[in-house]
């Protein structure tokens, strides 16, 4: 008799108290969930038969392919034998969409005009990963939408689980009903390549299942550098998970535009250019995408007491943002000035991912030794063009109006009405809802402000754990950041200057908190200059 | 023995006359045809996820699930068929276990009837779903 516990999740009620994949608060059932699929899996890959024509690609970080068969949870297609698949009726629909028309008539076939349809030339046979390797690495992947609670207000918020493949290598099979030359395989072939540059599966304008090679969706590359606290996934592992660019651009993005329009506005408008949920209008995809490719990155642990975090140090890596869309020539202009401008921002007043509003202390206040707190991040050498020189620590001021200016001029060539109404929202980007406050800083043991973190900056005054630096569970009012002094020369070249860095402070102050006006009335009388805000 | 109907398809043909008013929620149908797979445990257990989220939907799974067990009551096969509660978690696992311990040979009729019986929803709901009504599956 079959005893009721034992039965494989799949075939359990998916309600509390029985076989609930997706229920994050028990991370114990998904991991059965996994280990039941992969132990029934083939451990040889599935091999196309040798009249298909098959191509490797490599994705950069995670895969998933939304199966869509259990409601409450995203995972993978799986094919027969238990291998995870990419369907071939997504291929062909993804290749179509790369098509001319004229090729997409003849590979894809379509419609003739009296109402019969023609097939193309091309079967799409979709794609597997190469080999077994992927059951090694962690499949379950946490997605965390955190937008309303780090921006707005103190909304809770919830993970859920989703099953992905990390760093996959697929093999793609196409077959056709004719025999072609070399030559047309190799135009077949551009096609997918096209094809798969927009990214496959889910969720890939935050990074999912994007090839290495983007020359056609690549916007505008950033090369880059950090180090900080990596994700924690559920089994307590750390990953570099290339989605906190994307968090980290959409959050500044709804930032910057709610300092110059209404909530609503604001929010359509980032809706647009990165995605999300349009409440009864389903999903938007965006306009903007990124992928990210860790060229050099090593993941370690930090320990303090008997507590370890996984880290991350990235050498160097690649982050592109991409256009994901058809769009005329001059319009993709104006989106690269924006998404430029905005990914400079971020790197001005912030970091990426964890902690992502302090400095990292290791580097500047390495007397600190408890809790690893802050991140940094910097532009390697080939992006240095994208620092804003700072010759004078009033500059800041300009680059801040000149980037109000470009988010300005993105409202009018959307026809929105620009309001000078000031948001709700807690860190919005408004003049009267923030200030920037800023000074030349040495090098990196000059950092002035991250002592008033930890102790008292005058006499017994203090913001430790108060409302404006926050807490546990309680996001704060204040970003710090260290960010490297680069100056523009006379011969116009961009150059480090010494050891230097531009201390920033950015405050969002909450006027009825006496700790923070007691902070703001000190502020001048510091080193610090107030450089932008009322 | 003489043929006996269990008129599967009439009584599909109710369900679908009766669910078919609110939007999206004879589109289960093919949900419902999918989950068969799965067996009677999960394809029970649908009526309790979605009660609580999609209340229609949940209530559309429940009928078909009872109308299910008063066929199966008439080839002799006894299926759980009281209203549990989402939060009851003690009765949902009796009733797991009621369903796994039935003998596999009534398990095998059940879901071949089952199987039978979705088909049915399906046919019908493809010529009753309203036009320009969102289904979520057509």
């Amino acid at each position: 008799m079959t005893n009721s516990n034992e039965v494989p999740l799949m075939f359990q009620a998916q309600i509390a108290g029985r076989g609930q994949i997706q229920y994050i608060k028990n991370p114990k059932q998904s991991e059965r969930w996994i280990d039941e699929w992969v132990e029934g899996s083939a451990i040889d890959a599935p091999t196309f038969h040798t009249n298909i024509k098959t191509k490797e690609y490599k994705i950069t970080w995670r895969f998933v392919s939304n199966s869509g068969q259990d409601e409450d949870i995203i995972r993978p297609v799986i094919a027969a034998k238990g291998f995870p698949f990419y369907p071939g009726a997504s291929m062909k629909g993804a290749f179509s969409r790369a098509c001319t028309s004229e090729q997409r008539e003849k590979y894809c076939g379509g419609k003739l005009t009296n109402d019969d349809t023609q097939p193309g030339s091309l079967r799409f046979h979709g794609g597997y990963p190469k080999d077994a390797t992927w059951v090694e690495q962690p499949l379950i992947d946490v997605v965390h939408p955190q937008q309303d609670w780090q921006i707005k207000n103190n909304d809770s918020h919830s993970a859920f689980i989703q099953i992905s493949l990390y760093q996959p290598t697929l093999v793609f099979g196409i077959s056709s009903t004719k025999i072609l030359e070399p030559s047309e395989w190799e135009i077949i072939w551009n096609i997918w390549d096209k094809a798969i540059e927009k990214g496959i599966g889910s969720r890939v304008s935050a990074g999912y299942g994007q090839p290495i090679n983007q020359p056609e969706t690549k916007l505008v590359t950033f090369n880059l550098r950090g180090q900080g606290l990596a994700s924690q996934l559920i089994d307590k592992s750390g990953e570099f998970r290339p989605n906190i660019f994307k968090a980290a651009l959409r959050g500044h993005t709804l930032r910057l535009f709610s300092g110059v329009t209404d909530e609503n506005t604001a929010e359509e408008l980032t809706r647009e250019l990165w995605g999300g949920f349009a409440g009864k209008n389903g999903a938007v995809v965006g306009q903007l995408g990124i992928a990210f490719n860790a060229v050099d990155l090593e993941m370690d642990e930090y320990r303090y007491g008997r507590n370890t975090m996984p880290i991350y140090e990235l050498n160097a890596g690649t982050l592109n943002i991409l256009s994901m869309g058809d769009i005329s020539t001059e319009y993709k202009k104006e989106l690269r000035t924006l998404a430029t401008q905005i990914f400079r921002f971020a790197m001005l007043l912030g970091s990426f991912g964890k902690s992502w509003r302090r400095i990292d202390h290791r580097l500047f206040f390495p007397e600190y030794e408890k809790h690893l707190i802050g991140c940094h991040w910097q532009f390697t050498q080939q992006s240095n063009k994208y620092y804003f020189p700072v010759n004078n620590i009033n500059h800041i001021t300009n680059i801040l109006n000149d980037i109000h200016k470009t988010v300005n001029n993105w409202l009018q060539l959307k026809g929105k009405i620009p309001s000078n109404q000031v948001s709700y929202w807690r860190e919005s980007f408004h003049p009267q809802k923030v200030q920037v406050w800023g000074r030349i800083a040495q090098d990196e043991d000059d950092s002035l402000a991250v002592r008033w973190f930890h102790g008292n900056y005058q006499g017994v005054k203090s913001i430790k754990g108060s409302s404006l630096t926050g807490k546990l569970g309680q996001i704060g009012r204040l970003w710090h950041r260290m960010y490297p002094r680069y100056i523009k020369t006379k011969e116009g070249e961009i150059r480090r200057k010494g050891k230097e860095y531009v201390e920033l402070l950015t405050i969002f102050p909450d006027k009825k908190d006496e700790i923070t006006q007691d902070f703001l009335t000190f502020l001048p009388t510091s080193d610090f200059t107030k450089l932008w805000g009322k | 023995m003489t043929w006996k109907s269990y008129d599967l398809d009439q009584e599909a043909q109710r369900l679908i006359l009766k669910h078919r008013d609110q939007k999206g929620v004879i589109g289960q149908s093919h949900k419902m045809r999918i989950t068969v797979a799965f067996g009677l445990e999960r394809f029970w257990g649908e009526q309790l996820r979605l009660l609580d989220k999609e209340p229609p939907k949940g209530e559309y799974w429940r009928d078909t699930w009872k109308s299910f067990a008063k066929i199966m009551l008439k080839a002799g096969i006894e299926l759980p068929q009281e209203n549990v509660s989402n939060k009851d978690t003690i009765k949902i696992q009796e009733i797991a276990t009621k369903l796994w311990q039935l003998p596999p040979e009534d398990q095998r009729i059940c879901l071949a009837v089952l199987t039978q019986f979705c088909d049915s929803l399906v046919w019908w709901t493809q010529r009753y779903k309203k036009l320009g009504v969102d289904d979520d599956q057509q």
